[in-house]
This record gives structure tokens, sequence and C-alpha cells, in this order.
């Protein structure tokens, strides 16, 4: 049943066996999963059936790293959570993501493939994907079309489902309205998770409304399930016993923050026939016939290199009258002249309708302008190939809290991601693997943009996929959780998202969050009987 | 020995197809912005002014793939062997764009020829 917070009593304790807080892909997969567990389930919302403006700002925090991460629209904070904007692209974790692997500090998983494989199925089910089938082989038999020769030592084609996306908010909305054993309190802001003196077990949390009455839970198991960043910011501020916040002991809390790093254009692809045989690999104007895409993700990861995807944008025309205006602008400020200044006039005259297009909707904040068709329909002839990164664990790119306060007076979080020379490194690999390999078949030359010298480029980007900060290790010291998801020291505390992953791969992450959270409702069940 | 201007001008459709123009490509999208780099001259002399003329012209010496090209050999052997260097990796970056050494060292050589053409 649904509970506007709003309503409930000032003051009020509400006694529950479960309580989750968020209800997100996790929190809303946890609640389902324990309707059977004969107990009641409390599941706490922030927001409310849609989106609100004032409860959404209660995301907002800073940037201290790289990249303008604006942390309020890489999230939502409504019912179904972020998976409210999911785009549903989805793919298993592969057994070797689960190794160690020796040059890289901290990689590896306490569990195995094994230990989440039962869950993937049903995940899959829940994100209303198609067969639990990932292999090349299926999905290329199934369009009745080869890709090419890679060579497997450099890169292979890795295929991707693709949900309708899977609105947890909306398609489980009734399952958890219409059932009496778990209660869903909307607009109801887990504000602090209060512990018994010697911290080893919640007894109460702290929920606040905006404008509104505060009350608390006094559940028998807590599972945060409020997000990558939320879920840290939450134990941070739950300082009433731990001064450095709960579960924080060895100041794990927060740190290892990941991201999947997304470099657009790194490089460009300019392919020897037209609509090159790429079959599922070609994204943008030439869409997958079926609900799956593949892109080309690394082989074998040298020393000091992690996992890399690079995704193939085709392109019906080659535009390069922008870049030329760029260089040319730039250029003139400098009160210095290009080289090929001559070529660039060329280039800016030819494209002129890109560059009014691109001028359109830059002025107008609109994804579509008058000046420039779709190139639906029109063979392709290049390429731009984004690279998108697996980022390694990180101690110092972290969440933490700032000063500012929120509208219910909380520290908003402050996030400072930061990479290290693994993701350089990785760059340069994945970029050069992918040329090499269109050049040895014969498909294109490939023109690589180098990283910047010191730093990172302005249109690096991340993919909202927020991993690590309350990371699963057995040892208390490197992570925060235990390998059944639990807080190190804290009996009745469990957390449940990406936030545990102790590694980022390079797949998307909400089928892995959807299986996880099978596997800890598993484990909460045993932990009831 | 060095081979003729002609040699390496009867290359050119070959090795423009081995860099991945597009002409009728780019003739379809009025679009004819990769002239810079289908200019096997264009890349060749940006080779040579990335990594020195004299380096390359030694370099351009010893390389068997001249020898086909003089000898008039099938375009088809040039082509096997640029696709061999991406095998083995033997490539370099011109101008950002990642090309085997056999097709670099045909462009440097058209951009020589270019220059001797001019200079007489």
């Amino acid at each position: 049943m649904f509970v506007d917070a709003r309503t409930v009593a000032q003051g009020a304790s509400i006694e529950t066996g479960i309580c989750i807080i968020g209800a997100g892909a996790a929190g809303i997969t946890l609640a389902r999963s324990l309707r059977s567990a004969h107990v009641p389930v409390v599941l706490l919302e922030s927001g409310g059936l849609e989106f609100d403006a004032a409860t959404q700002d209660l995301d907002a925090g800073l940037m201290t790293g790289l990249h303008n991460y604006p942390t309020d629209v890489s999230r939502l904070r409504y019912f179904g959570g972020t998976t409210n904007h999911w785009a549903g692209t989805s793919r298993p974790f592969e057994a070797s993501d689960f190794h160690p692997q020796p040059s890289i500090p901290l990689s590896g998983w306490p569990i195995a493939l094994e230990d989440l494989s039962p869950y993937y199925r049903t995940a899959q089910e829940i994100c209303q994907l198609g067969p639990f089938d990932y292999s090349t082989s299926y999905w290329f038999q199934k369009i009745g079309q080869s890709p090419p020769a890679f060579d497997p030592a450099r890169v292979h084609p890795t295929i991707f489902q693709i949900s309708p996306p899977t609105r947890f908010g909306e398609v489980y909305r009734n399952d958890l309205k219409d059932e009496e054993n778990v209660t869903v309190y909307l607009n109801a802001n887990a504000v602090d998770l209060q512990a018994v003196a010697d911290a080893s077990a919640i007894e109460r949390i702290h929920v606040a409304t905006l404008g509104g009455p505060s009350f608390s839970v006094r559940p028998k198991y807590t599972v945060l399930a409020a997000g990558g960043l939320e879920n840290a910011r939450i134990l941070l501020l739950s300082r009433g016993v731990q001064p450095n916040g709960l579960g924080n002991t060895y100041d794990v809390v927060g740190r290892y923050f990941m991201d999947h790093p997304y470099f657009p254009a790194a490089g460009f692809v300019t392919f020897a026939t037209l609509d090159p045989p790429l079959p599922l690999m070609i994204l943008g104007v030439k869409a997958s016939p079926v609900a799956a895409f593949a892109t080309l993700a690394n082989a074998a990861k040298p020393d000091g290199t992690a996992g890399f995807q690079v995704l193939i944008q085709g392109m019906t025309r080659i535009i390069t009258g922008v870049d030329s205006l760029k260089t040319v602008a730039s250029s003139l400020s400098n009160l210095t002249t290009p080289d090929h200044l001559w070529d660039h006039i060329q280039a800016i005259i030819r494209d002129r309708d890109a560059i009014a297009d691109n001028a359109y909707r830059t002025i107008m904040r609109s994804r579509q302008s008058p000046f420039l068709a779709s190139g639906v329909g029109l063979p392709i002839q290049a390429a731009s190939l984004d690279v998108l990164l697996e980022q390694v664990p990180n101690p110092a790119s972290r969440v933490i809290l700032s000063k500012e306060r929120d509208a219910l007076g909380q520290n908003r979080l402050a996030l400072d991601w930061q990479f290290t020379d693994v993701e350089r490194r990785t760059y340069q690999h994945a970029i050069e693997m992918a040329a090499l390999e269109f050049g040895r078949l014969g498909l294109g030359r490939v023109k690589i943009k180098p990283l910047p010298q010191d730093g990172w480029p302005s249109d690096l980007m991340g993919a909202n996929h927020h991993i690590g900060t309350t990371r699963m290790s057995d040892d208390p010291k490197t992570g925060v959780v235990d390998r059944n998801c639990r807080v190190h020291g804290i009996n009745n505390l469990y957390v449940a998202g990406s936030s545990v992953f102790p590694t980022s791969t390079f797949a998307n992450p909400t089928l892995t969050i959807t299986a996880m959270s099978l596997r800890l409702a598993d484990e909460l069940r045993k932990q009831i009987s | 020995m060095i081979p003729g201007r002609r040699d390496v001008f009867q290359m050119l459709a070959a090795m423009i197809a081995t860099v991945a123009i597009r002409r009728r490509a780019a003739a379809a999208s009025d679009d004819t912005s990769l002239v810079a780099i289908s200019s096997m001259e264009f890349v060749g002399r940006a080779y040579l002014a990335e990594y020195g003329t004299s380096q390359i012209i030694a370099a351009l010496a010893h390389d068997p793939a001249l020898e086909i090209l003089r000898s008039g050999q099938s375009h088809s052997m040039l082509l096997r062997r640029a696709k061999q260097d991406f095998a083995d990796g033997n490539i370099v970056l011109v101008d950002g764009w990642m090309l085997s050494r056999t097709e670099a060292h045909i462009c440097a050589l058209a951009a020589l020829q270019s220059t001797a053409s001019d200079d007489q």
C-alpha cells in the first residue's frame, strides 16, 4: 500500500521487519522479492509518484573534481528512482569481471559470477529484456549476418540488450500498491540512521518530509538502496554514534567513486565502402533491427589497463566545418593564423548548414533544427568512435559532505571524480586497438583524437553510473560491506545498488543491480528465518 | 631504386581506396571534406614533416613495397601488405590518422615526386 508520509503523525514511531530506503531498481526489486517473506516491509521513497522540483533539489551537490557532473540531473528522486530516465542498455558481467587483475589495485570481487548467476535470469525478466543470451553467435544468427573477423586478441563484438526501458515505478507500482505486507511511504526522506551505543546495530531511522511532519521507523533490518551517491551520503550524515559516519571506521565510505568515463568522438573512421559490413554495430541513424546492439570491447587487458567499449556512431555525412570554424575562431582570438586556412574556409562554406544547425540547437536548446536533414536512409560513409572506459578503484575519487545545506538542513554532497593513469592508458589502448583492426580488415582508416597532455578533454562525460562508494570487500579496511552486502560491524544494516560494486567493469549496471538485489533478498530471508 | 613518377601515380587509385577515401560518398553528399586527406601528397607531406624527410627517404630505400611499386606488380599485393602492417602493428600516425607504414611510405613518395616536379 502507498502512504503519503506528510500525513503521518508528527513524532510517530513505525515498527517494521525490514526498512528499505530508496525506491529505485534496487529498492523496488527488494520490496517485491520480500513480499513472500512474511515480515512487514517499509519502503521509504524521498519523492512522490511524479517528478517534483523541490524534492529533486535535495540531490543537488557540488563538483570539485573532473567534469561538470550535475548530481541532481544524473539521478531522479521519485518513485522508480533513476529508472525513470534509464536508457535500458543491459548486459550481465562476465566471469573475468569478478577476478582480481594483478596490475590493478583492489580489483576483483569477493564473490564470483556463480554467486550471481542464479539471479541474472530473473533480473533479465524484471528488466523486460529478451532471452538471457548475450552470445554474439545467437544475435548475429538472429539477423542472418556475421560480424567481420576481428582479432579476438584485440577487440571483439559484444552484445548489449535494450530494455523497453523498464520504468520500475510504473511497471511494478501495482504490485506494491496491492500488497498488504509492504508499505511504501512517499515523500519520506531518511535523514539519519540512529545506531545503538556501540554502533553494532541500527535501532531507528529518522524520517523527514519537506514542510511536513518528521517521524521514525524502527526496523529489525535496514537496507540502504538510495543510489550510488546517496547511500554514501546517508552513512556520512549518520554521525550520532560514529562521528565520521556509520560504517566508516576506516574512512572508506564515499571513496572509490567510479563511473564509466565516456569520450565522444575519440576517433573518426572513414569507411572503405558505403554501408560497411558491421551488422548490429553501427549505431545512430542505422538503428538495430532487433532489441540489441554490439560494441567493440576489450579482449585481454594488458597490464595497467582496464576494460573498454568502442561504440561506432554511424554518419551519413562527413562534417568538418564546425571544427574548422572553432579552429579558425580560436586562432584568430590568439591573433594567429591557423595551418591550412584555405582548407578550413572551404570546409566552413561547404558545411554552412551544419554550422547553422549546431548554432540553432545550442541557442534554442533544441534537439532538432530546420537546417540539417537527419540523414536517415542515406548510406553510412563514416563514423565517430566513442570510447567508454571501465574506471578502476581510486580512493581519491570520492563523495564527501559539503558545508552547504539542503532544504532539510542536511549537508549536500560534494563529488570529487578523479582518474588515474590507468584510464589514460586504457583510452589510448582502446582507440588504437580499434584503429588497428579497422585497418587490418580493410574497413577503413581511423583518425585518433589524442588526450590533452595534462588533464582530460572538455567533452568528457560520465554515464551516470554511480559505483563503488560503499564497495564490497572481505576486509573492512578496503570495503564498507561484506560479501553479503552487510555493512562491516553493523549487524542489521545492508546496502543495495551499484555502490557495493567493488569494480565498475564496462557493462551498464542496472541488470546487475537487479540481480544483486534478488541475491540480497535471499540473504535477508535467511536472516529472518 | 626510387620508382618513377608514373609508377607512383599509377598507385594513387588503389591507395586512395586503402586510405578509405570515399570520393563517391563525398560526391553523393556534396561533401569534399576529405579531399585533404585524399591527397596522397598531402598525407605524404604531413608524414615527412612529422617524421623528418631524411629519415623517411632512408627508410624508403629499404622498403620492399617500393620494389613492388616499381615492378608494376598488382595493387592487391600492396593492399595485402598494408593489411599485414596493421596486423603486425607496423603503423604510423600522420596528422592523427593511423596508417600502415607501407601506405605512408607511398604517400611520402608521392609528396617527394610532386616536390621534385615543382622544382623542375
